[in-house]
């Protein structure tokens, strides 16, 4: 696997996907392409930030759009030992530049000025390999070098393999920040292994009953209309607890002038309501076969889960649009 | 002169019965349910895309 995550900000979700964050932050209308949301801090402080673990990796590729205010302060860490080790960090000065720094203070690089206009979205993007000796660094802007490193770009710990990263607003007061269109991947694989470059991320939605309707819903008339809300609701939900019982929904089609398909993730916020264990797993169905992501075995705290596919299963190939707008997709009990 | 100021006898005694009091009692069972019912709240799928064209929404030669 190369593609890791992704996250679009577009369901209200943001809680339960992102585990590390200080300060408070919403979704917000104010987005790049005038549809979905981002995830936005309307009031805060310049050490605020949200992070995420990934899985372990010893080459990273971050990538989000961003909009804040030209103010100077770190922007992004990586992190490795579980999180105990600030590696590289990445500072937006005064000016416009951008610094590449080993942990929060040894300056490796920096960038031209005028690269951040302040005020706007700029689509950013950062490449860490963590060595003594070979490590390497590289940050973009809107798919355009910015600066880059090689050398020794590992600041202590034990483990070179990073696990976990955070994304800071810089400044201080009642000013919108907002990030958007986020993914992470790795150098692995032969797909989705490098700089993905300027991408967007759509959210489809259930729209109507797919092949399969085994749940039952509660708060809602259909099982569809159960699990579309945005936000989510712990009041509209689907139940089953017969293994085998599957719930398949049709889903709203990719924008028109979309082109190319770099991966799809599942999203499913899920829990149980009783004890013993209780599994899950989602479904989906291209070109009239049902295939599954990873089973899950579920808590009774309401948690979200995630799972990616670079490739349509039907094709063992690229996911084509048609592909995408044909996908019926869903849950089944495991 | 002897004086004798006080006198008194110890005695070591057992009552006849001895009440027990039981202030609260309870059993815990472990148990585990016939069913475990699954919850889904939220489903949806995010698509990766490149963002597919630039656009140049203004272009002009002043003319004076």
């Amino acid at each position: 696997m190369a593609l890791l995550y992704t996250d679009g900000f577009d369901v209200g979700d943001f809680a339960l996907r992102w585990p590390y964050s200080s300060g408070t932050y919403t979704t917000s209308t104010t987005t790049r392409f005038g549809t979905g949301m981002s995830v936005s801090q309307v009031n805060g402080f310049s050490s605020n930030f949200i992070g995420k673990s990934i899985t372990p990796s010893a080459r990273i590729f971050l990538g989000f759009a961003m909009n804040m205010l030209l103010v100077p302060g770190t922007i992004i860490k990586t992190y490795t030992d579980n999180g105990a080790t600030t590696q590289i960090s990445v500072t937006l000065n005064s000016g416009g530049s951008f610094s590449l720094v080993k942990g929060t203070s040894t300056v490796l690089a920096t960038s031209a000025a005028g690269l951040y206009p302040a005020g706007s979205w700029q689509y950013i993007e950062l490449c860490v390999a963590v060595n003594s000796t070979t490590g390497y660094c590289e940050l973009r802007v809107n798919g355009g070098t910015a600066v880059s490193f090689t050398g020794n770009t590992r600041n202590g710990g034990t483990s070179t393999l990073v696990d976990r990263f955070d994304i800071y607003r810089t400044s201080a007061g009642t000013e919108s920040n907002y990030w958007d269109d986020l993914y992470v991947c790795d150098n692995t694989g032969t797909t989705n292994n490098t700089f993905l470059g300027d991408i967007q991320v759509q959210t489809l939605l259930p729209n109507g009953a797919g092949a399969s309707t085994q749940f039952t819903p509660t708060g809602a008339a259909t099982n569809w209309q159960a699990v579309a809300d945005v936000p989510y609701s712990t009041s509209t939900y689907n139940s089953a607890s017969t293994v085998g019982n599957r719930d398949l929904y049709t889903l709203s089609d990719l924008n028109a002038a979309t082109g190319t398909v770099l991966g799809i993730q599942t999203n499913m916020i899920i829990n149980k309501t009783s004890a013993g264990t209780a599994n899950l797993k989602a479904a989906i169905q291209s070109g009239g076969t049902v295939y599954y992501d990873p089973t899950i075995a579920l808590s009774t705290t309401t948690t979200w889960t995630g799972a990616v596919r670079e490739v349509d299963p039907a094709t063992s190939s690229a996911w084509t649009v048609n592909g995408v707008n044909n996908l019926q997709a869903g849950t089944e009990v495991a | 002169m002897d004086v004798l100021n006080e006198e008194y006898v110890e005695v070591i005694t057992a009552p006849a019965v001895i009440p027990r009091s039981l202030d609260g009692e309870y059993v815990e069972v472990v148990t585990i349910p016939t069913v475990t019912p699954r919850t889904v709240m939220q489903f949806y799928i995010e698509v990766i895309t490149p963002v597919p064209v630039a656009s140049i929404e203004g272009w002009g030669i002043p003319i004076n």
